[in-house]
């Protein structure tokens, strides 16, 4: 098998507060491979989108400290500085974020913004540019491409913004494309389109994709493996169908259950959703046992006592909670 | 079953914002004639996509803003045009539950007096003390410790601020809730505790409640009866099985079809719809959803279809539904 | 209320949008940092020049306007610490005196440029008709400068500590008012305006409990930073002869007196000059440091 396409080992991040060191990330480690999503999943505070920024060298440096090993196909990018990352984001990697018109210039045109996107990664003439910049949009679904370069990200909907930064991420072809929560600030319908369009791309480039998200519908239509992550740290992984059919992790669990299931209108009971009880924790609180302790329904002693280390529950399958029944296999 | 709240015709439009090209200021239609009524004990629920002024349906209700036309109706009294001291007093029977737990809790007041203030408003308690029992009993009944009483907004996550704004929209005993998104902006574990308080509430204390979301696996838990709006009117209206077993129109089919996959050998499955929804300020003649609609034909470009019952307790608004062979 | 000020918890334990920021803000509950520098320093001098001003009369026995026209002009020495001015009067003495006048003058203009300020500032944006009136208004106004229209309503007025107190008063008041507008703008806009509307509040108890203490944080550090420019506006119009009148002493008139002589005496100019400067810079400082203590950095929640 060849190298995976992105490795993170042991990633740690924490944040620089008044009140001392808080960390968010809290070593993890992962790897995506070349073809394949991998979905990073958790609620607030997981440390899921500090992962990503991590990743990418977007935390300022005087207010968070990053450690760990990161590796883009093969090499190191971590320690890399300001000039080497620029080189790197837009063009290994893409990046796509959740506000799609918080993400786009207000005051330059779409045509501007793509353009920008193909300009600083690849030396080419304007004519070039602009014919590479209408391809781009028709690839991401937009009709019209010649009209919408011409406009200003307020003229567009949320939904055409999103193809638009998509556009962008995609722009030079990275090999590892990045998503943070990217449907969640669009309409119900439009998120269809706009993961069906993912799936797409990711299909004709075979580019990697870490997808980061707290809604389980998104993985299950996007993703390939999952990670889930509570408190900083991963408690479960797995591939995505083993993860829907057989979590090991009363989060794991308790997040599938407390999904509301459509077709429950037909049912003569009204259901009620099952409920987690508590709240994630804030950030950098670090009780001694597990993080999970004051929610999980089947905690026991030794869950106040010692944080459960992950173990392989199957194959490709592994999970970190001292309840977890010998894996048979 | 008394009617709680009941609507008629509202209509609110809003100037538009540089839109429109030429002479003329382009306007938005954000709530286009909407009828409605709300019994007590029921939840409404009123879907819809961003834009479709579910929000500002909502806004009108609680009178925070006023209708262009149309009448709104609580208790027996007309209170879209009501003169504001006497509409004060009758708000003590609406009360409202707000999207954002941030910013709904006015971060230098503690809890106490948070809660208290509509207690203090209407006045309903004579003394401080019974104004603190009160505000005590309400904590509990939406899962607080006692000690929040002197905290601040800020020491509390998004959650359990969204229970004190409960415990603030249950105090004065009112008989209608408006839940304007009440649980979009939270966790999805949080979100189910809080559903699920709702239901038990309104249950107890018999409550009607106007939920307003665009979440449709939140909506299709806690409803008795649902309403798609689409760019400023009600496509269906519908008890929550016919809705959700049945659904008529095409755009409630699309929002039905467009949710994402339950488990992976789903994915793929869903129909997205087709195209954008049209600029507010240029809603298309006859039906809106004409332009996305995979059905649509030559009268729903001429004819705007009007809401029409197929069963007592399931109106469409579609022309497809009054052709004889559609079954 | 010790909570009239908002700290910034950006509260993570709720919102499935991306739970990460640049700023360690969104992080955890962040402490405020209430003592800066600026609060200590500023605070520090001026503290110690009001000191001076209130025990002048512990410190010097000599009457600020007691003329001694035998010791006119001279250097300073043990009798006179900082000289004499043109007409012998003790130049220490008259600063000392005049510190009282300055700052009171500047804090007496600030405090009710801040009262006339806030409330046009707080009450405009909820009453519409009000607001497009006042504000047209304070447009008008903020359109001529500050010690031309000073001097204008005092000449108009004639000079004396009262009307130099009421001149600057309605020139500083327009800005407060406009800070404290737009401040109440970006306030009325949230969600817990609608909240207290529907919890039947009237239009008079959100202002009161909600709007005022929402922008009070905003209003004490503009009212520092008005007392400085009171200040000036006041040791402006004394210097020129349009202020505080030559009886009292101030350290604008003071300046005035000595500016035909300070080439024989200097210090008639620089000794007032520089508390004028000290206190400024105390005022400033403590504006500075009271604007960090009370808003937090990074999001406001």
């Amino acid at each position: 098998m060849s190298a995976p396409l992105l490795e993170v080992d042991d990633l740690r991040t924490s944040f620089r507060t008044a009140s001392g060191p808080a960390p968010a990330v809290r070593g993890l480690s992962f790897a995506v491979n070349a073809g394949e999503t991998l979905a990073i999943v958790g609620e607030s505070g997981s440390g899921k989108s500090v992962t990503a920024l991590s990743i990418l060298g977007l935390l300022n440096a005087r207010a968070a400290d990053v450690s760990g090993r990161v590796r883009l196909q093969g090499k190191d990018i971590l320690g890399l500085g300001e000039p080497a990352l620029r080189a790197m984001r837009g063009a290994a990697i893409g990046m796509v974020f959740q506000e799609p018109m918080a993400s786009l210039n207000p005051v330059l045109t779409i045509g501007f913004q793509v353009g920008e996107a193909i300009r600083l990664h690849r030396k080419l003439g304007a004519r070039a540019v602009r014919e590479q910049s209408e391809a781009l949009l028709r690839q991401v679904g937009i009709a019209a491409p010649a009209r919408v370069l011409r406009l200003y990200p307020h003229q567009l909907s949320g939904g055409m913004c999103q193809r638009v930064m998509i556009a962008i991420a995609v722009a030079c072809d990275p090999a590892l494309l990045i998503a943070d929560e990217p449907t969640t600030a669009l309409d119900v319908t439009v998120q269809a389109q706009i993961l069906a369009l993912i799936r797409s791309l990711q299909a004709r480039s075979q580019s990697g994709v870490l997808l980061i998200t707290h809604d389980l519908g998104v993985v299950a239509e996007l993703a390939d493996r999952v990670i889930i992550m509570y408190a900083g740290r991963k408690v479960e992984e797995a591939e995505v169908e083993t993860i829907f059919a057989r979590p090991r992790h009363p989060y794991t669990r308790g997040l599938l259950a407390a999904r509301p299931r459509l077709g429950v209108s037909s049912e003569s009971v009204p259901s009620r959703l099952v409920e987690i009880p508590g709240s994630p924790p804030p950030a950098g609180a670090d009780p001694p046992g597990c993080a999970f302790l004051k929610r999980c329904p089947v905690a026991i002693t030794v869950c106040s006592q010692a944080r459960p280390p992950l173990v392989r529950v199957a194959d490709g399958h592994v999970a970190a909670c001292h309840r977890l029944e010998p894996a048979c296999a | 079953m008394t009617e709680i709240l009941n609507v008629y015709n509202l209509k609110k439009t809003f100037p538009a914002r540089g839109g429109g090209l030429g002479f003329g200021r382009a306007e938005v239609r954000a709530v286009d004639d909407v009828s409605f009524a709300v019994e007590s004990g029921e939840t409404l629920a009123i879907v819809g996509e961003s834009g479709c002024g579910k929000s500002t349906l909502g806004r009108l209700i609680l009178r925070l803003d006023r209708p262009a036309s149309g009448e709104v109706w609580l208790d027996g009294a007309r209170i879209d045009n009501m003169p504001v001291p006497q509409l004060r007093r009758l708000r003590q029977q609406m009360q409202a539950v707000f999207q954002d737990p941030m910013s709904s809790l006015d971060p230098r007041m503690r809890v106490l007096d948070i809660i208290a203030e509509p207690l203090v408003n209407f006045g309903l308690l004579k003394s401080r003390k019974a104004v603190e029992r009160r505000v005590g009993e309400l904590l509990d009944m939406v899962g607080l410790p006692a000690d929040a009483r002197h905290r601040y907004p800020h020491e509390f996550s998004g959650g359990q601020r969204q229970r004190i704004g409960i415990a603030r929209a249950l105090a004065p005993s009112p008989r209608l809730i408006v839940c304007d998104e009440a649980v979009s902006a939270l966790d999805v574990s949080v979100k189910a505790q809080i559903v699920n308080s709702l239901a038990d509430l309104q249950r107890e204390l018999g409550l009607a409640l106007l939920f307003i979301s665009h979440d449709i696996g939140v909506v299709e838990h806690l409803s008795t009866r649902v309403a798609v709006m689409y760019l400023g009117v009600f496509v269906e209206i519908a008890d929550r099985r016919s809705l959700f077993s049945d659904p008529r129109h095409p755009y409630t089919r699309a929002l039905l079809a467009s949710t994402p996959a339950f488990e992976p050998k789903d994915r793929g499955k869903a129909v997205p719809l087709r195209g954008e929804p049209p600029s507010p300020t240029d809603i298309p003649s006859g039906c809106r959803l004409r332009t996305r609609c995979p059905h649509a034909f030559e009268r729903c470009a001429t004819e705007t279809p009007a809401l029409r019952p197929v069963s007592p307790t399931h109106a469409v608004a579609c022309h497809l539904d009054e052709l004889p062979t559609l079954s | 209320m010790s909570g009239g000020v908002e700290t910034v918890s950006r509260d993570i334990g709720f919102a499935p949008v991306s739970d990460a920021a640049p700023a360690p803000a969104s992080v955890a509950a962040r402490r405020r940092r209430p003592i800066s520098w600026e609060l200590v320093v500023g605070g520090g001098l001026l503290i110690v020049v009001a000191l001076l001003a209130l025990a002048a009369p512990l410190i010097t026995p000599i009457d600020p306007r007691a003329l001694a026209l035998d010791d006119r002009l001279l250097p300073p020495g043990p009798a006179h610490p900082f000289g004499t001015d043109g007409l012998g009067r003790d130049v220490l003495s008259r600063v000392l005196y005049g510190g009282r006048v300055s700052l009171g003058v500047g804090l007496a203009a600030a405090s009710l440029s801040a009262l006339f300020g806030a409330a046009l500032g707080v009450v405009a944006p909820v009453i519409r008709w009000l607001d497009t009136l006042v504000m047209r208004i304070v447009d008008g106004i903020m359109s001529i400068p500050s010690i031309l229209l000073a001097i204008a309503l005092v000449a108009v007025a004639g000079a004396s500590v009262r009307n130099v107190v009421i001149a600057v008063t309605v020139v500083e008041a327009p800005r407060i008012a406009r800070i404290i507008r737009s401040e109440t703008l970006s306030l009325r806009g949230r969600a817990y305006i609608d909240a207290a509307v529907t919890a039947g509040s009237s239009t008079w108890k959100i202002i009161w409990r909600h709007l005022l203490p929402g922008v009070a944080a905003q209003l004490t550090v503009q009212t520092a930073f008005v007392w400085a420019a009171a200040m000036m506006i006041e040791a402006g119009l004394s210097f020129i002869g349009a202020g505080t009148p030559p009886t009292t002493p101030s350290w604008g008139n003071i300046m005035a007196d000595g500016r035909a002589l300070w080439q024989i005496r200097p210090n008639l100019i620089f000794i007032p000059a520089a508390f004028l400067s000290v206190s400024l810079v105390g005022v400033n400082l403590l504006g500075e440091g009271l604007r960090k203590a009370l808003n937090p950095r990074g999001a406001r929640t």
